[in-house]
Formats: structure tokens, sequence, C-alpha cells
């Protein structure tokens, strides 16, 4: 086994080295206990919580599950730098995939407690972190995102009815006042997710924010939305889903008190997108393009509290594109 | 917030799904593992369809209002008793002297002469403003029938009237049709009222040749102005599980895997710690489960109103 200067040394060789500088590493390898396992030894297992977050820094693994109605499926290799058992963790969900060393690996784990000493004391490097997992997360949206299309292409799905297309289009959220909005601000700041935000913070985000009311089936992000966008849900709720060839397959809802935001926050012109539509009337604070440019610039802690929502929303995202492809398997979903 | 627990499928010894699983429906009551601040103490309720029992068209019925968890007579009947089809209940309300905590509350309810049973997981928010407007939508032969206070009951008597008979065989389209019908209704009885605030409509019925079960809410992420925290706000949870039969293998509680898929469970949550052989059905969804040449067929959609 590697010791500490050894790995500090093959760490900045990797490609690890272009996400953290090399006091970040080493304030990784420090902190955190790195872990050994030889090829054919479970990492992560399947149905149990993962108690964090675990970087791999050498050797592959093997992401494998038990699938309702499939039997054992392996589904993809990941090496060094990739990030695994997100979701469990951020979600507070046992994990859904049992993660087996393929080869002799090491990993570091992000413990809870590191993620929020990470927080208070170097915030800059959390940001990182986050950045480098929403980007890993991306990629496998993208991944998932192409195999539910195709799904979709195929099967007899019902369409959406022009009907229904028609009350998309003409449904335009209006903008109105804070004061009209009736935002609670300690409920938002008792919330699981703005708890770390101080009530000056959320005030400033409010500020900056647009209030939208939005009727129930208003497209607040779709495909065409290019730009990075945040929204936080005060009052209603917003489905997202994935349409494809005018045939929609729901994912989830988002409700009060928690923060979306769309793909190009990650990447610029992105590939494919995710429908976030009301599905009930809402009220919204929409954190346009610019805004968060400007957070992102003048407001560093808030910055890096908001992007930490941001890759919350994308790791939520994430889970239930893998429920959605389950279910696509097994259910006769919106057929005729 | 209450519990729901259903089968369909392979005939099961009752035990198996009650008390069992290390997550297991009794265990629900006093220690659930979802929303854990409010206990399921209100009652327990049970119907069961047995092929070998007489009148196999009509379920076994019982209910309780004494906790599961110290009644006998239950453990005893269902050691003994294997139905291949069964809709729990476990009754969750709030801890106030308001309350009325008694048998005709308990669920799942099944009026006389008729064959449906259905179970409720929610609260329709200002019920008592609405009630008497709902009357309308129920057809005369089951007004009397309604003994309890919960809104759960006034629902299934609105449901059994959408249906085109109380005792008979269903098509999908007739259950599903019912069903919108009857949430279109609660929309419309609500919208008179103008009462806007997130009521949960967690619906599980069965006649023993199916099962229905919607995760719904109406007006969800609407709470009142000042409202303390409460059950009733969140978007209550609903899972299945599906392969040839529940058990025990390889060491746990779970679905044997197999091509042929038997047997079926929907439940409010999972009745296992591991919840990977589970799965989440997404919000506004309307889930059927119908069980035909030994096989289970599942078709689900979403909940537009």
């Amino acid at each position: 086994m590697l010791n500490n200067n050894d790995l500090h040394y093959d760490l900045l060789q990797s490609e690890l080295s272009n996400l953290f500088d090399s006091q970040e590493l080493q304030l990784l390898l420090k902190r955190n206990h790195i872990l050994t396992y030889a090829a054919g030894e479970t990492i992560l297992q399947q149905g149990k919580l993962a108690d964090g977050i675990y970087l791999i820094i050498s050797g592959t693994v093997l992401i494998t599950a038990k699938l309702l109605g499939e039997g054992t499926t392996n589904l993809e290799t990941l090496s060094q730098g990739d990030f695994i058992g997100e979701i469990s963790f951020f979600e507070n969900i046992p994990c859904a995939t049992s993660v087996i060393a393929a080869s002799n690996a090491q990993c570091i784990l992000l413990s809870k407690m590191y993620l929020e000493f990470l927080s208070a004391y170097f915030p800059e490097t959390k940001y990182k972190l986050s950045h480098a997992i929403s980007k890993q997360v991306c990629t496998r949206l993208k991944k998932m995102h192409e195999k539910i299309t195709t799904f979709i292409r195929n099967s007899d799905m019902t369409s959406q009815s022009l009907f229904s297309e028609i009350l998309h289009s003409f449904t335009k959220p209006s903008e109105i006042k804070l004061a009209e909005a009736h935002v609670d601000i300690n409920k938002l700041h008792r919330s699981v997710f703005f708890h770390t935000f101080s009530e000056h913070e959320l005030e400033t985000l409010m500020q900056r924010s647009i209030v939208l009311n939005a009727a129930k089936n208003c497209d607040l992000l779709t495909k065409n939305d290019k730009k990075p966008t945040c929204y936080i849900v005060i009052h209603g709720a917003v489905q997202t889903s994935i349409i494809h060839d005018n045939k929609v397959a729901k994912l989830s809802v988002i409700g009060p008190d928690i923060l979306f935001a769309n793909i190009a926050c990650m990447e610029q012109n992105p590939s494919f997108n995710i429908n976030f539509t009301t599905c009930e009337q809402a009220i919204v604070l929409k954190l346009v393009d610019t805004e968060l440019l400007n957070l992102q610039h003048n407001f560093s802690e808030l910055w890096f509290k908001v992007f930490d929502l941001i890759c919350r929303s994308l790791i939520a995202l994430e889970k239930s594109v893998d429920k959605l492809d389950i279910r696509l398997n097994i259910e006769m979903y919106n057929r005729k | 917030m209450c519990r729901v627990l259903s089968y369909l499928g392979k005939p099961i010894l009752i035990e198996e799904l009650l008390y069992q699983p290390d997550n297991s429906f009794i265990k629900q009551s006093y220690h659930p593992k979802y929303m854990s601040h409010l206990l399921n103490l209100a009652g327990f309720g049970l119907a069961a369809w047995d092929h070998t029992s007489h009148s196999p068209q009509l379920p076994y019925l019982y209910k309780t209002q004494q906790l599961p968890f110290y009644d006998e007579n239950l453990r005893n009947f269902a050691s003994k008793i294997s139905p291949y089809c069964l809709l729990a209940h476990l009754r969750g309300v709030s801890y106030n002297e308001k309350q009325i905590v008694s048998t005709q509350n308990v669920h799942p309810f099944v009026f006389a002469g008729s064959n449906v049973a259905l179970a409720h997981n929610g609260s329709l928010f200002h019920f008592e403003k609405m009630k008497f407007d709902l009357l309308e939508y129920i057809l005369p032969p089951y007004r009397p029938l309604i003994h309890g206070t919960t809104d759960s009951e006034w629902i299934y008597a609105i449901f059994l009237s959408q249906l085109p008979n109380p005792l008979g065989h269903y098509t999908n389209t007739n259950i599903v049709k019912a069903i919108l019908d009857t949430l279109k209704i609660l929309q419309k009885v609500r919208s008179k009222h103008r009462i806007a605030i997130n009521s949960p409509v967690n619906l599980f019925i069965s006649n023993g040749e199916f099962i229905a079960a919607t995760r719904f809410v109406l007006d969800y992420g609407w709470e009142p102005a000042n409202a303390g925290p409460s059950t009733h706000f969140a978007y209550h949870s609903l899972w299945y599980t599906y392969g040839e039969s529940y058990g025990w293998y390889d060491n746990e509680y779970k679905m044997k895997g197999s091509r042929t898929k038997s047997s079926i469970i929907i439940a409010s949550e999972p009745l296992t710690e591991n919840t990977t052989t589970w799965v989440e059905v997404p919000e506004y969804t309307l889930l059927v489960a119908t069980l035909a040449q030994g096989e289970i067929s599942i078709t689900s959609q979403d909940i537009d109103l």
C-alpha cells in the first residue's frame, strides 16, 4: 500500500490535479480515510447506506445491480477520478447498486464530517468537489437520457394531445412582486436545503430573483433553454419529465423550499435537457444566468452554497432518471 | 399518516407480510420508517380474498381499534390463513382528543353487497366543509351505509358510485375511469368551497381481482399560512415489488426473481430495510395490477386532472 506522500505524488500526476491544487490534494489525503480493496472485494453493497462519497484514486471498479425483473446486471466500469455513492449519500437512501473492485483499487472516503468541514473552512474546495461530482452526474444523465429517449421513440406510449400542446405553449408565468409571493423566510430557513444559508443570504437571493406566479402546466425550463437557470419553489410544485417525439415520461415532483437547475448550469449548449413544468399553480423564484454569474463573481460564499444545491438537484434528477428506466421495463406506462 | 399494504398473487400466509419482514406491516404501526413522528395507532383492518373460502368473491374482513401488535387473535389467524389477495390498513391520526378512534373508522371499507374494498392514506383538508356537497355524487343506496366519520369512507362511497355495479368484474378502463372521476369530484367540490390546500389522496382499491393504487395530492405544495409541520403536507410514498413469490430467499425477505412474475406487493412503505428490490412510484401516478393466467401485469399512467 502506498503512503500518503506517494499517493500525493501520484495524484499530482493524475487527472485529479486538474480539479484540485497540491494543497487541496494534501488536505484530501490528510483528512480522509484511504481505503484499499483487492480485486473482487465489495466497496459498496446494494441496499446499504453509503457512509460518504467515495473517490476512486487508483484501479477500476465495477458497478453492478440486482434489478427488479432483470436479475444481476453489470452497469458500468469506473476508474480514477470518478465518484461513487453520491445518490445514496445525498438522498440518504440505500445504494441502488453494488460497487465491486475490478482490480486492486484505492478510494478516498469523503465523510459527512469532512464535507461539512470543507463547507465551513474551505468552501472553494467544496465547490470544486461539487463541480466535479455534478460533471460526472451530467455525463451519466446524458447516457440515461439517450437510453430513455430511444425507448420512448420505439414505444407505443401515448402522445401529448394537441390541446395539451396548445395549453402548454400559451401558459406563461407572470411576474409578481416579492411581497405578493408570501415567502415565509423562516420556513425556508428551517428547510433541509436552506438551513446553511443565513437570513441575509436568503434575502440577497430573493432580491436577485424574478418572482413568478405560474399557473398549472406552465413550462419553466424546456430543451430550448440553453442558458444556466435556477428556480426555487416557494409554493406549489414542479414536475420533471423527459419529452421525446411528443411523448412525455414523467420523472418526479419538486415541492416547496427546493432549488432546481437546468443542465446548462453545468454544460454550455447541452445536447440534452430535462423539462420542468408546473404540475400545480406555483410561486417560484427564478435566478437567471446573469444573476448566477453575479453571485459567482461578487458573492462567492453565497454562490458556493447555491452551487451545492445545484449539485444536489442534479443528483436528485439522476435518481429519478434511474427509477424511470427501471419502471419503463416493468410497467405498461402511459399506453393506449 | 396511515400505512397501507396490498398483495395480489400466489396464496401467501398473512404472517409473512404482517409480521416476518424486518420492516413488517405490524412493525410500521409503532416503528414506521417514513414519517416516524406519527405512529399508526388508531386501528388496524384487513380484507383478504381466498379461493378456498365460502363465497370466495367476498373477502374476509377483520377490523379492530386495538393496537395490532398486542392482538393475539390477529397473530393467530395470520398464521393460519393464506389468501391470494389482501388489503390491510393501519390508521394513523394526530394525537388529540378531537380524533374519533372507533372500529367504524377503520379501513378498508367494504359496504354490504359489494366486494370492492378501499383503504386511504391521506387527508382532505377542510373535509367537514365539503362533505355534504359530496352527497350528490353518492348513489342513494350507499348513503345510509356510511357509518364512520372519516373522509376516506366518503371517498369510498363516491368511488363505488362511479362503478357500473358494486359487485362484479371490472375492466381496467372501468377502474381507471372510476378513480379519475372520484378525484375530479373531490377537486370540483374543493373548488366550490375554495379549498386549495395540500391534501394527499393515496387510494388502495381491490376486489380480489386487481389492485389499484394512486400516489396523488390535491394542490400539492400549498400549505395554510403559519402552518406548523404536518405529515399531511408531505407527498406520501408508494412502493411496489413483484416477482414469482414473496418470502425468505437468500437470507432476506424479498420477491423471488423468476421469468414468471406471479405476485405483487403494493404498499405505502417497503416491508424491508433493504429497498433495492422495491420500486418507488412517482407522484401523480395511478397504478393498476391484475393477475391473469398466473402472471401479474402492471399498467401505470400519469394523473393529470
